[in-house]
Parts: C-alpha cells; sequence; structure tokens
C-alpha cells in the first residue's frame, strides 16, 4: 500500500540530482509531485502557486536559503507542512527550523524509507 | 519498496554530470578567488558547491568524493567567517585545485568501476593535509588566546590601583576571561579529568553517560534501548539544571529543553542528526558548567548573507542517450532519402505525361513532407547542441596552472560561453583549443620582466573569443605576448625538410606562420613539458580538416598573435543541398556551398594546357579543373549521350547565384540541359570570388538534397577527389566530390 493518496507535493533543493530522487520517491508512494523549485526564490512562487500539501525543504542554496523560505512560509502559512530536508546538520539550525514551525527535519543522507518516516509523522499519517 | 534499480542507475549518471558540472564550477571560482581573495561572494559560493558535493556524494554512497568535500567544507566554513584567511595562507587555494582534481579522477575512475567510492590511501593523505591546514588556521586562534592571557596578566596587576573604584564588574569580567583561558588549556591537557560542575551540582555522570552513548551511536552500535537512555540522561541532566540555573546560563539550558521536548514531541528519529545535535549542545555544556565562558557564538548564517550570495541561471534540462540521438537521425537521413524518391517519381510521371489533379496533389504533399523532414532534422540537431562554455569552462583553469608552472602570469577572457555547438565537434574542438592556448601562455606569452621592459603589462592576456556566424562558428584565441618569430620557424623547417631554402625566401608571411601547423615543428629551442616538443600544433589542423573547417592565423610580431578556428555549421549535419553533375557518363554530386556561380560557354573556349585547362571570363583567367582528365573518365560522344537522354535544349547562357535561392526551377527536375545541343559545356565558378577556379561539367542535371554517407570503408577513404557518397531518388548511387581536394590538385 503506498503511503500517500495524491497529496500534493514540491520539492525544494538545487541540486537537481536530490530533486529527482525525491521525485522518485514521493511519487512511488503515491503523491502527487506539483512542483520542483531550484532556488529559495522559486520556492516561495511555486509554494504560493501551489499550496501544497508538504514541501521538502533544503537549505543551502541559491538566492534565497531554505531557513528563510521557512520563515517566510510560516509567517503567511503558518499551518503548512514543511520538512526540512538537508545536510546542515549543526545543532543550532536543526533546533531554528524545528522552533519556526518545520515539522521534520532529515539529514542527507536519506533513502525512501527515511522520508516516508518523516512524511508519516509530519502529515499524521498511518 | 524501493525505487527501482534502473532508476537509481539513472540517477547515478545523473549524479555524476552534477558533479561533473560543479567541478567546472569549481576550477572557475577557484581561479576567480585567487585573484580576490577576499571576495565573500566566492567564497560563500565554494563553501556551497562543497557543501552539495557532499550532501548528494553521501546519497549516492561515493564516500571518497564525500568526506573530501565535508573537509573542505569545514575549510571554507572557516574562511566563510573569516575572509582574512585566504590572503594569509595562499596555499589552501592549491589545496582546493588539488582537492577538484581529485574529485574529477574519481568522477572519471567511476564511468569504469563503480566501486570506486572508497577512500584510497592518497585520499586519507589529502583529507589529513586538509585537517592540517585546519588547525594551523585554528593555532592561530590560540595565538590569539596567548595574547589574551597577556592582557589579563596586565589587567590584574593593575587591580590593587583599582581597589578604590566601583569596579567588581571588571574583576568578574576578568576573572572570566582568566576561566575561559583555564578551559582551553585543561581541553588541551585531557578533556576526561574535567568533573562538570554548575554551582555545586556535580553533572559528571551523566555527561559522561551521554558521552558514552553517543560514541555508540556514531559506531553504528545503538539499541534504541539506548537512544531512551540517551534521552534520559539528558532530561535527568536538564532538570537538574533548571533547578540550579542562573540568568546566564538559562537560553543554553532552554535551549536542550526545547530539543529534548521538540524531539519527542515530533518523533524524530534518533539518528545521526541527533547525535549531532545532542553533541554540539553536550560540548557547550561542558564549556558552560566547568566554568563559566562566553557560549560560542552561534552561527546560523543570516539572512542578509544568502540573499545577496551567487544566482546562477537554472536550465531545466533532460537527460538523452547520445546512441539514440544518433538513431534517430539516421531514421530521418532515411526519410529525406525517401522523400527524394517520391520527388523522382513526381518528376518521372510528368515526363511520361501524366499530368493530373492526383499528380498534382501527390507533388504537394511530397513537397510538405520534405519541408516537414527538413524541419524535424533541424530540431533533432538542435537538441545535438551543447553550449561552448562546455569547452571553456575549463580553460581559465588550463591558463593558471601552465602560468603558475613556468613562472609567467596571464589572465584569460572568454566571450561567446553560450553559442552552442554541435556535440560531436566537442572533443576535436577542445582538444585543438587545448594546444592552442598552451602555446599561447607557453610560447607567445613573455615572462613578467620581459614584458615590463617591453612596456606591456606585467599580466599577459589570452583572449577566446567564439561568435556565431551565419553558418560556421568562429573561434578566436588570441594572446599579446611576442608573436611568431618566423625568421625561426623558417629556419625550423628547413632543418627538418619540411621547407627548401628557396620557398623559404619566397614565402609569404602568412604561409610561414601557417608551417606551426605542420607536424614536428618547434619554434623553442628548450622544450619543456608542457608544448615545446613540437607536436601539437598539427592536431590543430588536423581535427579542423575533418570537420571541414579552416585554420587562420594572424601574426603581429611583438604584439602577439591570433588564431582564428571556423567550423561550419552545416557540415554537422548530414544533409546538404547539392547540384548533379554529368561528365562523360557519370554523374557527380557538388555540395552547393562550392557554387557561386554557373556559366554555360562553347566548349572550344576552354583552353587545355600542359598544366591545366583555363578559360576566359570577365577578363580573368580561371582554372578549370577537368574531371574527365582527372579521373579518366571515357569521353563519350555528348551528342550521343544527349541524344539517348533526350536533353530539353535550352540555352541558359550565364546565370548567378544568389544565396543559393536558385535552381528553384530545378526543383521540379527540369535540370540544366541542353547546353550540350549546342556542344556548350558548363562550367562551375567556386563560392570563392578571388578564387578563380571552377569545375568543368557536361551538363547539370538538378539540385536536391541529399544525405551524406561517409565511407566506411578504408580503400573509398583513399579516394583522392571524393568524400562520401549518396543515394539518389532513382536508387542510383553517387560520389561526392570533395571540393577543397579537387582545388588542391
Amino acid at each position: 500500500m503506498p503511503l500517500g493518496s495524491g497529496q500534493t507535493v514540491l520539492i525544494v533543493d538545487d541540486s537537481p540530482v536530490m530533486r529527482q530522487m525525491l521525485f522518485n520517491i514521493f511519487a512511488n508512494e503515491g503523491f502527487n509531485v506539483v512542483a520542483q523549485a531550484a532556488d529559495g526564490e522559486e520556492a516561495l512562487t511555486l509554494f504560493d502557486l501551489h499550496k501544497p500539501d508538504l514541501t521538502t525543504l533544503d537549505i543551502v542554496m541559491p538566492k534565497i536559503r531554505g531557513t528563510e523560505v521557512l520563515a517566510s512560509l510560516m509567517e503567511k502559512y503558518p499551518d503548512s507542512c514543511v520538512i526540512m530536508a538537508s545536510s546542515v546538520s549543526d545543532a543550532r539550525t536543526v533546533m531554528h527550523c524545528l522552533k519556526m514551525g518545520a515539522r521534520q527535519y532529515i539529514i542527507k543522507p536519506y533513502d525512501e524509507e527515511k522520508v516516508m518516516n518523516a512524511v508519516k509523522k509530519a502529515l499524521r499519517l498511518g | 519498496m524501493n525505487v527501482s534499480d534502473e532508476n537509481l542507475a539513472e540517477l547515478f549518471e545523473q549524479y555524476k554530470d552534477e558533479v561533473r558540472e560543479t567541478i567546472g564550477t569549481l576550477d572557475n571560482e577557484l581561479v576567480a578567488i585567487e585573484q580576490d581573495p577576499t571576495s565573500s561572494e566566492t567564497i560563500f559560493s565554494l563553501f556551497r558547491h562543497m557543501h552539495s558535493l557532499k550532501g548528494s556524494s553521501k546519497m549516492f554512497n561515493v564516500d571518497n568524493i564525500a568526506n573530501i568535500a565535508h573537509r573542505l567544507e569545514d575549510l571554507m566554513s572557516l574562511i566563510d567567517k573569516n575572509n582574512s584567511i585566504l590572503p594569509k595562507y595562499p596555499k589552501i587555494i592549491d589545496l582546493l585545485f588539488k582537492g577538484n582534481d581529485i574529485f574529477r579522477d574519481i568522477i572519471a575512475k567511476l564511468e569504469d568501476d563503480i566501486t570506486y567510492t572508497t577512500m584510497t590511501v592518497d585520499h586519507v593523505a589529502f583529507v589529513g593535509e586538509i585537517q592540517n591546514q585546519i588547525d594551523k588556521i585554528n593555532r592561530r586562534d590560540t595565538q590569539l588566546v596567548d595574547s589574551a592571557r597577556k592582557l589579563v596578566e596586565d589587567l590584574e596587576a593593575l587591580l590593587p590601583a583599582m581597589e578604590e573604584m566601583e569596579i567588581e564588574h571588571l574583576k568578574k569580567d576578568i576573572q572570566e576571561l582568566n576561566n575561559g583561558l583555564a578551559l582551553v588549556t585543561l581541553e588541551e591537557e585531557g578533556a576526561n579529568q574535567i568533573r562538570f560542575n554548575y554551582n555545586g551540582a556535580d553533572l559528571t555522570d551523566d555527561v559522561r553517560a551521554m558521552e558514552e552513548l553517543l560514541k555508540k551511536f556514531n559506531d553504528g552500535k545503538a539499541t534504541p534501548e539506548d537512544g531512551q537512555a540517551f534521552l534520559d540522561a539528558a532530561n535527568r541532566l536538564y532538570n537538574s539544571l533548571a533547578d540550579v540555573a542562573t540568568e546566564d546560563a538559562m537560553s543554553l539550558i532552554a535551549e536542550l529543553g526545547d530539543g529534548l521536548s521538540l524531539f519527542s514531541e515530533r518523533k524524530l528519529e534518533m539518528d545521526q542528526m541527533m547525535v549531532e545535535f545532542f553533541a554540539a549542545m553536550l560540548k557547550e555544556l561542558k564549556e558552560k558548567f566547568h566554568v563559566e565562558v562566553e557560549a560560542p557564538a552561534a552561527k546560523v548564517s543570516g539572512p542578509a548573507k544568502s540573499q545577496a550570495k551567487a544566482q546562477e541561471p537554472q536550465v531545466k534540462t533532460i537527460r538523452v542517450d547520445e546512441a539514440k540521438i544518433d538513431l534517430f537521425l539516421e531514421s530521418v537521413g532515411k526519410l529525406i532519402t525517401k522523400s527524394e524518391i517520391l520527388n523522382h517519381l513526381q518528376f518521372s510521371f510528368r515526363q511520361a505525361g501524366i499530368d493530373t489533379g492526383l499528380l498534382r496533389d501527390f507533388s504537394t504533399v511530397s513537397r510538405t513532407i520534405s519541408t516537414d523532414i527538413v524541419n524535424l532534422q533541424r530540431s533533432i540537431m538542435e537538441v545535438r547542441q551543447v553550449e561552448m562554455n562546455n569547452i571553456l569552462k575549463k580553460f581559465p583553469r588550463l591558463v593558471r596552472d601552465i602560468s603558475h608552472k613556468i613562472g609567467k602570469e596571464a589572465e584569460m577572457i572568454i566571450t561567446g560561453e553560450r553559442v552552442p555547438i554541435d556535440k560531436s565537434l566537442l572533443d576535436d574542438v577542445e582538444q585543438a583549443m587545448v594546444h592552442i592556448v598552451r602555446n599561447a601562455v607557453d610560447h607567445g606569452l613573455e615572462g613578467p620582466e620581459e614584458r615590463v621592459a617591453a612596456g606591456k603589462p606585467r599580466r599577459g592576456t589570452v583572449n577566446i573569443a567564439v561568435t556565431p556566424e551565419e553558418a560556421s562558428i568562429f573561434i578566436e584565441v588570441s594572446d599579446d605576448g611576442r608573436g611568431l618569430d618566423l625568421e625561426k620557424i623558417k629556419a625550423k623547417a628547413i632543418e627538418r625538410g619540411v621547407l627548401t631554402e628557396d620557398q623559404s625566401q619566397t614565402i609569404s608571411d602568412k604561409d610561414a606562420a601557417m608551417l606551426i601547423f605542420n607536424s614536428g615543428l618547434s619554434t623553442k629551442d628548450q622544450a619543456t613539458d608542457l608544448s615545446g616538443r613540437g607536436v601539437g600544433m598539427d592536431v590543430v589542423m588536423t581535427n579542423l580538416k575533418k570537420w571541414n573547417g579552416e585554420v587562420l592565423i594572424d601574426n603581429r610580431p611583438s604584439h602577439g598573435l591570433s588564431v582564428g578556428l571556423r567550423l561550419p555549421v552545416t557540415n554537422t549535419l548530414l544533409t546538404k543541398e547539392a547540384i548533379m553533375l554529368r561528365v562523360g557518363t557519370s554523374t557527380f554530386c557538388l555540395p552547393l556551398e562550392f557554387v557561386n556561380e554557373i556559366v554555360t560557354v562553347p566548349a572550344d573556349s576552354v583552353h587545355h594546357h600542359k598544366e591545366g585547362a583555363v578559360f576566359r571570363h570577365r577578363d580573368m583567367v580561371i582554372s578549370v579543373i577537368d574531371l574527365k582528365g582527372l579521373l579518366g573518365l571515357s569521353d563519350v560522344d555528348a551528342a550521343f549521350y544527349a541524344q539517348g537522354k533526350g536533353g530539353a535544349g535550352q540555352n541558359l547562357g550565364e546565370f548567378s547565384l544568389g544565396e543559393g535561392d536558385f535552381v528553384a526551377d530545378m526543383d521540379e527536375g527540369d535540370g540544366l540541359k541542353g547546353g550540350v545541343k549546342n556542344n556548350n559545356i558548363f562550367i562551375i565558378l567556386r563560392g570563392k570570388v578571388d578564387s578563380r577556379q571552377s569545375i568543368m561539367a557536361d551538363e547539370i542535371l538538378g539540385q536536391q538534397k541529399i544525405v551524406i554517407k561517409e565511407f566506411e570503408l578504408e580503400t573509398f577513404r583513399r579516394l583522392p577527389y571524393f568524400n562520401g557518397l549518396t543515394l539518389l531518388g532513382d536508387g542510383r548511387v553517387v560520389l561526392i566530390l570533395d571540393s577543397e581536394k579537387l582545388l588542391e590538385s
């Protein structure tokens, strides 16, 4: 049984490979990836456009960092469900994101299982 | 359920592409940072790329790249915090270059061996090198500690004198500073001796327990129970701290509390992140509770910083196997031939006197098909195109490496990165350019002193400019060095038997300069390991010839050399417009690009001499290539031939070709015949106005699109005057004349 049932997903990562990887995982699990953003600026635009059920957010990106994207999103859409997916693992950044309202924080490298565990908890599924 | 293996393999290809792209970008950024070592923008960008490399490499278990990038990320992060580091340690840039070379090497090796992902001895040594560098930078901070200690001593000496004043807070400050220094010292002496206490509460056991557990997590030996035990210990620590905490320690303790509740509330996995989180917290707690020191300022990169950072254009791409495109193109090639068959059929119908509405429909459809196919072909060719940047991005690095090696100073200026080029040309063009650029730096540019003495800027310039032209691209590599020493080149050429003494007296400067492309010539007496061995430049000529390109040279002695490469774009297409010639009983194709003008003249106006044939045209004597003589074709009676074919008999006299829009009529299959009847022949004048060269034919049969098949057999490739063959609409196989080779004859 796939975990998802067509929930919309926005993937934000500056690496095309990472985006493709997350795309495969989400598609495989019955989610509907509606958009992919390669930097913080695109992320904000695409979020406004699609208002996705779930967003995965990288941190170190061109233009606007993920932490600032998160801050803007939380201000505008406090209920949005964001999973941080980054290789930044320093305690302060993790704390900062969780405090701001990120539902989950997964650190690269992640696999399908790790991503889906985080998604399950973030969306309170299953 | 997991993402399928096929997906993973595809992703892995993408990963390698991405790393390759990053390597190219890094090269350029490293060259840039060398010139401006304090540019916080470039520093951050380098940091970001190392960070991304680490992330994606971890994902694909490419441990060697991940580890090296991780360590380089640490290094860049230090530099990002303090941009005065690079000017102090210029060796770091060499270290970064070396790292990039290692990445490049790993990616190349991964191509043949997908298990080349672990750290080799060299990789471990390199990581050690980076760590040494990091330690060196940090030690500098230790020196700061030393001077601070001195300051404290001085201040303490002053204390008695300040007794009367309100100096309690000052005393405290000094005490704290002193304690901080004590911590640094203690850590050096052996961290395990330290006990942790805070306002009388001994926290050592909990801290030790947590450290033990963290070690287990790090070693991957932890059980779920260990996770719980760890959280329990952390909670105990938090509770005991909360009881005793004073204001200044509160924020850190609050943070730990927040962490604990957030982690349990969100049910985060006890994974590497948790381990790192608590490790960092513990480290701070240890510092905090052993002695009171200011917690190191938390560095969450600020908003202002990243917004101004690198704005790179993102191009969305899909990956298509090159072989698939080639297969596709081959099919299109076949389609083109088929559509020529349709054209030919249509022509035959009309000749047979069939002219119905149906035939006219057929003609229209067949013409539409031709157009569609050509459009299809064009768009596939565009898919094959990549930006020149694919080649160009490696040159700043190349120039830097060479000039460093031989003690010159050089700057690289590049324009035209986005000009498209066919992928199949890439390797040959790149190879040619590498030789030219190497020669420019190695032979062309003078050393800094010599340049200054000559009144030139100390630093030499190598300029690469790529310009798209209508049917070609033009790549110019120029330098502001000393130019070519033609006398030296000529002397060398004579020595090597390339030129005779006599020839050297009469050879033009341009031709003498072109000698550098002759194999076995070198102008440098002392061979360096770069380009002084006289090999290399001949490759330029070979590679360009292969694609029907031309090499131009502009030598300005003591001002520099400029080498131009012109590559026809049309040559990368496998179809060409061509005219069909009849010579005797044979039919040949001649690509239209050769043709500028066709004139019909009486056969006897061509004068045959011993050295060849000529004819007079608009007061110019033009040499004529007589294919019949050259190829030894049987001289069939033209009238007989004309009778057999039933020539249409119209004398077209003289006409000129515009930009290839002539022969609109010919498409209908009428051809230019009939000259034969009046015993006239056709003279085809080549493209260039001043060339005064032409080819003679008995008949022009028509113009059509041809699909060029290169000779596959070596025997055919050795044919002197042809460069391929094509299939005509009526099924005949026809040789394609190589106009360049013909004119050389």
